[in-house]
């Protein structure tokens, strides 16, 4: 169905939202004046495991400025279900996957550092917090687990005890038995244990949110930054028992989602609770240190994987066992990030025929872990990545060429990967070879050598990935025109800093013949507009398209309503540049002039668009690192990259998504590393001192490409999801090169985050001491 | 209670009267709250402009108690203060460089100060003001632990005083400062080290410091190695006498950012550095003091 | 605690508050002037999302005491712009997709705002280290590197 376009391409750089954000009048959740609205201050839980068996709030009750303390166990009381999360996982027995209940307020047992245990709500943050201090929890610690391969150990310490198991779901895929017999008869094998590192989404903008109750209606109103409106609403109104319709979520502008603002938090429930039992608006701001301990946390998967290999170096058969940390509770879709989303893409870009995988989801005394961009992709193209790497190190075969003899060749497309899934197109030989060319990787020795000279180790390594995105794959858009002269697309996907006021615009602009500054974009009010939101890279190519359709049957509603107002018939009417007409004459009629004669001064286009293809980008990125051999300190020299994202309505926005995945990813490579007290389970990790973002002097410039030669079969736009690419490639980019730049010290593999001590003991483990 | 003086005098006599905390650029304060409000009582020093600025009195230098980091990055100083300048540059990005004070990170006793290695190595003092009286500490007397200091709780550190070196004819010195974290900016260091050299005419080291900081609770001289370097002549192999025996005093932890093996290996690759850096500027002619 | 009438003059306009002691000057922007632009997104220094100007120089608000800089000039990201026109930094930012999410934003051009009227001239690594201390998530600091840079050379 693909329809070559140029929707959008006719736009610069420069975008609608920019002028509200470079003056300061951007419209964030903590910006909004709220009328006598109280502020509520969360006592959370100091402990990894405890029951909470007495609490006493009659102090911080008594506080000055105080308007009301609330326990779980008031909630409970009070009717509040638990937060609800994605069916349809099983356990190792079969049985449904199981969490602990996950209330706003957990009324028993605190099962993380961090978990919420009360609430004080008083006139002023600062009185709320002060309050906060007073409310005297009788904790009663319980043995705890944090760490997931010890949560899989024998004698383990269970999360969850009634549960008898800390695997909360299982999830198996392919034939083992004939992966066993092509494992048994290959000529290589090659293995790799490793830790993909759990990390701290981190948006610059914390968590808030503000709840209002209406008496008079019986509805509540909830602002708060979410990428995923209709959902969050969903699951508040589930939490207070409540039809969703009596709920409504208003999102302003985003200061960073990363997939960590999807779905539902305790307090976005919590708060919408205490707007009705407080009789008045309650706000919620997290501060960086409660964003650390309470907002979900990303990746964190122990992963062994093998690759059978026969001896020509063609790859037979791939296995992977993977144990994810889900954490104390399984957020909304928790499992799904391991389970479902990223094992599609565990092959990678190879023609691997066989493929087992074994994935548990493992509960633990940790924050909750869902989505962090990418999203188990990640995760799933880092372990293949180091694999392959490992491989033609093992077999003495250039890396490139390893790669080059096992890409799914252009000719095989579509195909149909060994987890079942199916790639529409993609030219990955000639994307490898576009990102070698454009990385200089020839001119390596000329630089290693350079290095050398300066007693400095260099080393390059490259990453191939392809990623699956879409995620739900319907999504709606209301073109409404107007007789004052604008267009109003209302979409169900989520503006969070990735341009998509701009692109939407440009293309509705585009289909109607206008000019884009009359679109104006509508997201974030599940009053006006429902769908699934902005994850898995979706918006653009699902919701862009969405537009696209909304946009083209306002001109076909326009039609008729113009043969209507010109006396004709609707196929005599012809349609362009903002002007419907009787073909082959001068009597015509306006677009906006069209709308003003309508009862309502306005007409609508609507469309629901459904795909079957999800978009495969595809890319393949390159990293060269100098190290410092006496210090260990690693820093990332050049990064360039070749993405197929297929067509870019606007390269800028695009370069700037890749960009910010890049920084991600090498952020996750070489700095970020949430990190727990093994027996205690305090974070160790929780303020940007210890946990290292990438800051402006961290990081090189990167350079881009891009492959447009196979546009998205799936979708009219012909896109591909960006949004995530970056943060899928980098990580095995980076580590490949560290340990090529380590090649001579023997070393296999290291764990992300490499740190200048683990390269420093590398090198000074592999020389005599001095 | 809020009490921001117009005179050191003032301040002096309100500090006499009851504890307070006292603020000056605020960079260690409001951090160590972690989103608290503050509830002790305040004695804002920011208008004591009398404490900021950097003099030559003579005998010593004079860095007043509000001298910022970024005036001590920007000031007009001998090659004596490379080090302490260079560390200026180093502390937190620039919003944190124009409001911390040198002073202030000092009183704070973090053990991984940026100020306490190059002033140590500098055989920096402390001048403290208590209402009608002053004195002066060493600055290794001075930070007695983690977050604690000798001052007491009525007084007021009012300078921070360098001995001025390289006072005999033909002598000039130098100071070098490096920093190992997970990055530079904004992390807690790992690894701190300072170092400075005087050197007579004849290219003989006749004076040194050398301190290293975030490898014990407090920044600590290398008192062994000082001694070992006094009278050798300063070229490129000065470094390699730095050995792992003159490390003996620190005690670096393992914590989640380093294990202490690291920290005492990698401070002891910074010594060998720093020197290495003072011998090359030695040997290019460089300018020093 | 008692509040104390304080006199600011931000973006060269006085106002009057009555804030106690202790009032940051973040929280005096926001919450008593509606001068939302300057952020918040840590517990205290690690972010730079705060960044104004004081007397021209890239303060932290989060970390200053609003009666500490009374009778000193602040300058909020609100006062770059001139009668509705973006200044030429604000611009360049626009031209060059400097802008995600947008909200680190208004510190991050204040303190590229701070560098340039010191180095009006910088070079990369100058530009990096200016704003080393504001954290963005989105952009890898690129395009944020490539509107400064545009900023300063569009200057005589």
């Amino acid at each position: 169905m693909t329809e070559p376009t140029r929707y959008g391409r006719a736009q610069g750089g420069a975008r609608k939202e920019d002028e509200r954000f470079l003056t300061g009048r951007g419209r964030y959740a903590d910006d909004l004046a709220v009328p006598g609205a109280a502020h509520a201050a969360i006592v959370r839980s100091p402990h990894a495991r405890a029951r909470t068996a007495a609490i006493d709030v009659a102090a911080a009750r008594a506080a000055p400025g105080v308007i009301g303390v609330f326990t779980g166990a008031d909630l409970v009381a009070a009717g509040v279900k638990p937060l609800p999360f994605v069916p349809g996982f099983v356990g190792e027995d079969g049985r449904p996957a199981r969490s602990p209940a996950r209330y706003p307020l957990t009324p028993d047992v605190a099962r993380f550092v961090g978990d919420p245990v009360a609430v004080v709500v008083a006139e002023t943050a600062e009185a709320a917090r002060d309050a906060a201090e007073l409310v005297a929890v009788d904790y009663e610690p319980l043995d705890a687990v944090v760490d997931v391969r010890r949560a899989l150990g024998p004698a383990a310490v269970l999360a969850e005890p009634d549960f008898g198991t800390n695997v909360a779901a299982f999830h198996a895929i392919g034939d083992a038995v004939r992966v066993d017999e092509a494992f048994a008869s290959a000529a290589h094998v090659a293995r790799i244990d490793l830790v993909n590192n759990r990390l701290v989404p981190n948006p610059i903008e914390p968590r808030v949110c503000v709840g209002e109750y209406d008496t008079a209606s019986g509805r509540y109103v909830v602002r708060l930054p979410t990428q995923t409106a209709q959902s969050t609403r969903n699951s508040i109104a589930a939490s207070l028992g409540v039809a969703p319709e009596r709920v409504r979520v208003i999102v302003g502008d985003i200061g960073g989602g990363f997939g960590m603002k999807t779905f539902i938090h305790p307090e976005d429930a919590l708060v919408a609770w205490l707007a009705k039992a407080c009789g008045r608006p309650v706000k919620w701001r997290a501060d960086r240190s409660e964003s650390f301990l309470g907002d979900t946390h990303g990746r964190d998967q122990w992963v062994q994987a093998e690759l059978a290999l026969d001896r020509a170096g063609r790859f037979l058969a791939l296995r992977v066992r993977l144990a994810a940390n889900m954490g104390a509770y399984l957020a909304f879709i928790g499992p799904v990030v391991p389970l479902r989303a990223g094992v599609r893409v565990s092959t990678g870009g190879y023609d691997i025929p066989l493929f087992r995988f074994e994935g548990r989801a493992v509960l633990t005394n940790t924050a909750p872990v869902c989505a962090y961009r990418g999203a188990g992709r990640p995760e799933a193209i880092y372990a293949i990545e180091r694999l392959v790497d490992v491989a033609a190190r093992e077999l003495g075969i250039d890396p490139v060429e390893l790669r080059r003899r096992n890409l799914v060749p252009r000719s095989a497309m579509p195909y149909r990967n060994g987890v079942g899934e199916t790639y529409d197109v993609g030219d990955f030989a000639a994307v490898l070879d576009r990102a070698l060319a454009a990385a200089d990787w020839s001119g390596f020795d000329a630089r290693r050598a350079a290095s050398r000279a300066t007693g400095r180790l260099r080393g390059r390594g490259l990453a191939f990935y392809v990623e699956w995105t879409g995620g739900e794959m319907t999504e709606r858009a209301v073109v409404e025109v107007h007789g004052d002269g604008r267009v109003v697309l209302l979409s169900g996907t989520q503006n969070m800093g990735q341009g998509l006021e701009t692109s939407y615009a440009g293309i509705v602009a585009e289909a109607l013949g206008i000019d884009p500054a009359r679109v104006e974009v509508v997201q974030g009010d599940t009053d006006r507009v429902l769908g699934s939101g902005s994850v898995a890279s979706r918006s653009l190519f699902v919701g862009g398209s969405a537009a696209l359709a909304g946009g083209k049957d306002a001109i076909e509603k326009g039609r008729a309503l113009a043969a209507d107002a010109l006396e004709a018939a609707p196929r005599d009417i012809e349609y362009a540049a903002g002007r419907f007409c009787i073909a082959g004459t001068d009597r015509a009629i306006g677009l906006f002039d069209l709308a003003a004669r309508q009862p309502e001064r306005r007409f609508l286009g609507e469309a629901t668009v459904t795909f079957t293809m999800p978009s495969w980008p595809n890319g393949c990125h390159v990293c060269e690192v100098e190290i410092d051999p006496e210090t260990g300190e690693v820093r990332v020299d050049r990064y360039s990259a070749v993405d197929d994202v297929g067509r870019r309505l606007n390269p800028a926005i695009v370069a700037g998504q890749v960009h910010g995945g890049i920084a991600q990813g090498i952020g996750q490579a070489l700095l970020e590393a949430c990190r727990y007290d093994a027996d205690s389970g305090q974070l160790l990790t929780g303020t940007f001192q210890d946990y290292a973002l990438p800051r402006a002097d961290d990081l090189p410039a990167f350079a881009l490409g891009a492959f447009e030669d196979e546009p998205a079969s799936g979708n009219p736009l012909g896109t591909k999801g960006v949004g995530e690419v970056g943060a899928v490639a980098a990580p095995p980019a980076v580590v490949n090169a560290v340990v090529d730049a380590l090649a001579e010290f023997g070393v296999k593999h290291l764990d992300m985050p490499v740190r200048a001590e683990d390269v420093w003991r590398i090198v000074a483990g592999g020389r005599a001491p001095r | 209670m809020y009490l921001r003086p117009a005179t050191v005098d003032e301040a002096l006599a309100a500090l006499a009267a009851r504890p307070l905390a006292v603020l000056a650029g605020g960079t260690d304060f409001y951090p160590a709250r972690v989103g608290r409000p503050v509830v002790e009582d305040v004695l804002d020093v920011s208008r004591l402009t009398e404490l900021r600025g950097i003099r030559d009195e003579g005998s010593h230098w004079r860095i007043g108690a509000l001298t910022t980091w970024s005036d001590v990055a920007r000031a007009d100083l001998p090659p004596l203060f490379r080090g302490l300048q260079q560390a200026a540059r180093e502390v937190g990005g620039r919003q944190i460089q124009n409001a911390g004070t040198v002073a202030g990170n000092l009183c704070n006793a973090s053990p991984a100060a940026d100020g306490a290695p190059p002033l140590m190595a500098l055989g920096a003092q402390v001048e403290l003001a208590r209402f009608g009286a002053r004195r002066t500490v060493p600055l290794s007397d001075f930070i007695l632990g983690n977050r604690r200091t000798a001052r007491g709780a009525d007084e007021l550190a009012t300078a921070i005083l360098v001995p001025a070196w390289a006072r005999q004819a033909g002598h000039s010195a130098r100071s070098a400062f490096l920093k190992l974290g997970a990055r530079r900016y904004l992390v807690i260091s790992i690894a701190m080290v300072a170092a400075t050299l005087e050197v007579s005419p004849t290219g003989k080291i006749t004076r040194c410091g050398i301190a290293v900081g975030a490898c014990s609770p407090v920044a600590k001289r290398l008192t062994a190695l000082e001694k070992r370097l006094l009278g050798e002549r300063l070229t490129a192999g000065i470094a390699a006498l730095a050995a792992p025996a003159h490390l003996a005093e620190l005690a670096p932890i393992d914590d989640v950012r380093a294990a202490a093996q690291y920290r005492r290996e990698a401070a002891l690759e910074l010594v060998r550095r720093a020197l290495a850096a003072l011998a090359a500027e030695a040997g290019a002619g460089r300018d020093w003091s | 605690m008692p509040k104390r009438l304080l006199t600011l003059a931000v973006n060269g306009r006085r106002h009057e508050i009555a804030a106690d002691g202790h009032a940051l000057l973040v929280d005096v922007l926001r919450d008593a002037l509606g001068l939302t632009g300057t952020k918040q997104g840590c517990d205290g220094g690690e972010c730079g999302a705060c960044t104004v100007l004081v007397d021209g120089a890239p303060r932290l608000a989060c970390l200053t005491l609003a009666a500490s800089v009374e009778g000193r000039a602040i300058e909020t990201i609100e006062g770059l712009a001139r009668s509705g026109r973006m200044s030429a930094l604000q611009q360049a930012f626009h031209e060059r997709l400097g802008t995600q999410c947008g909200f680190c934003t208004p510190g991050m051009i204040m303190a590229a705002e701070a560098l340039l009227r010191r180095t009006p001239h910088p070079d990369e690594a100058e530009i990096r280290e200016a704003l080393a201390g504001n954290l963005c998530r989105c952009t890898g600091y690129v395009k944020i590197i490539e509107s400064v840079r545009a900023a300063a050379e569009a200057r005589p």
